[in-house]
């Protein structure tokens, strides 16, 4: 007998001379009983809230991680969300606390890209002129506290000299990252070429001269030129430009950008990305095993197409919108069954099996021995 | 029975990042000339040529995947090296980066070195000479008869404004599939590889393409 299946090539149906491989099934048996949720509406303020204590700690990280797997956020929350799932913020932090790493955010950023700018002005030709006025540094900006409870405080003596104490910090910590400023030259190309072909269709990103591409670009170098082992690698522009539509502002975009690429760096290196591609095919053959054979007797059992899908989580493959519910339901981390429940489930289908074959001496034979061990 | 479908002819295109890979297929498949997201992996497209199917592979600038390009290069039958006519440093990473690749996976395929946006440079600013491009492109092919092919294995090419794309093409695939007069006429395609230039874009005066 012939299988029949669409054909993704052409999408007209063809036949393949293989049988779905039926002897093999999946480790576990998903049953009516098998823990597995429906999917829920997206995440709203409300019950953001209640995953949150008085002072604005998230205690309910797990019930968090849950409802985004299951139902996305709501676009309203969003920002808020992302700034603890990517890592902007530690869970335990207060508001209070949070505030402060935000002013602590600002600093270190603006020293960090104040250093390649100074840089690239020292290493320009004495008369260009263009590139002096181009990387003169700016003065610190410290608006984005306007929103944080921080604001009342700022010009009090305090303060400021808190805030000069943390500049010489943040200074202290600037000089010691290496910068190799002729690689860095290099990467400027990469980005300045890809930069402008970003996203360009979103509203956001539209338009001659938006200002939001000049904040990629800064982002851009600041970050290949302090993570001298990964630089700019294309993709990262992808990436970069839904970090900076959901946050807003420069700085946080980012630090959440810096935390989440220190988590998957690895899918740009080459041994990183195709390690990942093995996990997949394990995966598929695990779930559909009559798949992966299509696609090696296709001469495609590599699975080297999921590259751009891993990479950039559906980016390309989705309208922007439903690529950020992609993104932060492939960022939940949440495991719909825990290793615990997993190992319940299959317990729970050998003695359903045992129970099947009606051999009930063996099988309390067998727990008895079991429970001996204890 | 199996509907099994194996391209007769497989093309890679490669070079450095933003020269316009992804704008050249483009416009030789959708005769358009649209702005694209810098390509991750490769894109794959399919072609029609009189009864054979090609599969165009287009592949990122990026050069950190090399291990990767290799696999793309696995039995191809032709390559298109593409550099950016604008910048010389691009024509330079065809010499550095792309000859070891092909050298090592593929004796027998033909390559084609492309020069892409000729619309933004003048004749007289140019960096790159059409001599060194056909230079470049008979060094790559030594040890391959390309006595067959109907032209110079160097095309300069605009995108923008399709100047010598569908050329590059048809001169590979006749090259490496070959179709007699009654079969191109057939599957509709021009009988006369002058034919070819019939549709000279106003801009390319400079130059008659390479035939």
């Amino acid at each position: 007998s012939f299988y029949f299946r669409p054909c993704s090539e052409d999408s007209s149906y063809e036949t393949i001379d293989i049988l779905p491989d039926i002897a093999s099934s999946p480790s576990i048996k998903l049953t009516d009983d098998t823990p597995v949720s429906n999917r829920t509406e997206p995440l709203t303020g409300e019950e953001f809230q209640s995953f949150l204590d008085q002072d604005g700690r998230l205690v309910n990280e797990i019930g968090l991680r849950k409802a985004i797997f299951l139902g996305s956020v709501d676009s309203s929350i969003r920002k808020q969300v992302w700034q603890f799932l990517f890592g902007l913020y530690p869970c335990t932090s207060t508001k209070r606390e949070r505030d402060a790493l935000l002013i602590d955010y600002i600093i270190k950023y603006h020293e960090l890209k104040n250093r390649w700018k100074t840089m690239l002005v020292i290493d320009s030709k004495p008369g260009d002129t263009e590139i002096k006025t181009k990387y003169t540094p700016r003065p610190l900006d410290l608006s984005l506290l306007d929103q944080t409870n921080i604001s009342e405080h700022i010009n009090t003596p305090d303060m400021e000299q808190k805030i000069e104490f943390m500049k010489i910090q943040a200074q202290v910590y600037v000089q010691r990252q290496r910068l190799d400023i002729e690689e860095l030259k290099n990467q400027i190309r990469v980005i300045d070429k890809d930069v402008p072909r970003t996203d360009r269709d979103e509203e956001f990103f539209r338009g001659a001269g938006n200002p939001r591409l000049t904040e990629l670009r800064e982002i851009l170098i600041t970050f290949a030129g302090f993570s001298p082992d990964l630089g700019y690698a294309q993709g990262m522009n992808d990436i970069l430009a839904r970090f900076l539509y959901v946050m807003g502002s420069e700085v946080e975009t980012f630090w959440c950008f810096y935390h989440y690429m220190e988590k998957i760096k690895e899918d740009f290196m080459e041994v990183g990305m195709v390690k990942k591609i093995e996990l997949v095919k394990m995966l598929l053959g695990e779930i559909d095993n009559s798949l992966l054979h299509h696609f090696e007797c296709h001469d495609m059992g590599n699975l080297f197409f999921c590259h751009r899908w891993l990479l950039l989580g559906f980016k390309r493959e989705f309208t922007f919108q439903d690529s950020l519910k992609c993104f932060e339901i492939l960022s939940s981390q949440h495991l719909e069954l825990s290793s615990m429940e997993a190992e319940t489930a299959v317990r729970r289908e050998e003695m359903k099996e045992f129970a099947n074959t009606g051999d009930l001496v063996l099988y309390l034979f067998f727990w008895l021995s079991f429970l001996k061990l204890f | 029975m199996s509907g099994k479908r194996k391209p007769d002819l497989k093309v890679i295109i490669m070079g450095d990042y933003a020269v316009g890979k992804t704008s050249l297929v483009c416009r030789y498949i959708e005769d358009k000339f649209i702005k694209h997201e810098p390509t991750i992996g490769a894109a794959f497209f399919l072609k029609q040529w009189g009864p054979y199917n090609v599969a165009v592979w287009d592949t990122a600038g990026d050069e950190r995947y090399t291990g990767l390009s290799h696999f793309y290069c696995r039995n191809a039958g032709a390559a298109i090296l593409a550099y950016d006519m604008s910048n010389p440093q691009t024509f330079e990473s065809l010499w550095a980066r792309f000859m070891p690749l092909l050298n090592s996976s593929t004796e027998k395929c033909l390559k084609i070195v492309v020069g892409t946006k000729m619309d933004l440079i003048p004749p007289e600013e140019r960096d790159i000479t059409l001599e060194e491009g056909r230079k470049l492109a008979h060094e790559l092919n030594e040890g391959l008869d390309i006595s067959k092919l109907a032209c110079e294995p160097y095309f300069e090419t605009s995108s923008k404004d399709g100047s010598h794309v569908s050329e590059v093409f048809e001169c590979i695939f006749q090259y490496c599939l070959p179709l007699s007069g009654d079969q191109r006429s057939k599957f509709g395609l021009s009988t006369s590889t002058v034919d070819l230039y019939e549709k000279e874009p106003k801009r390319a005066t400079a130059k008659k393409g390479c035939c």
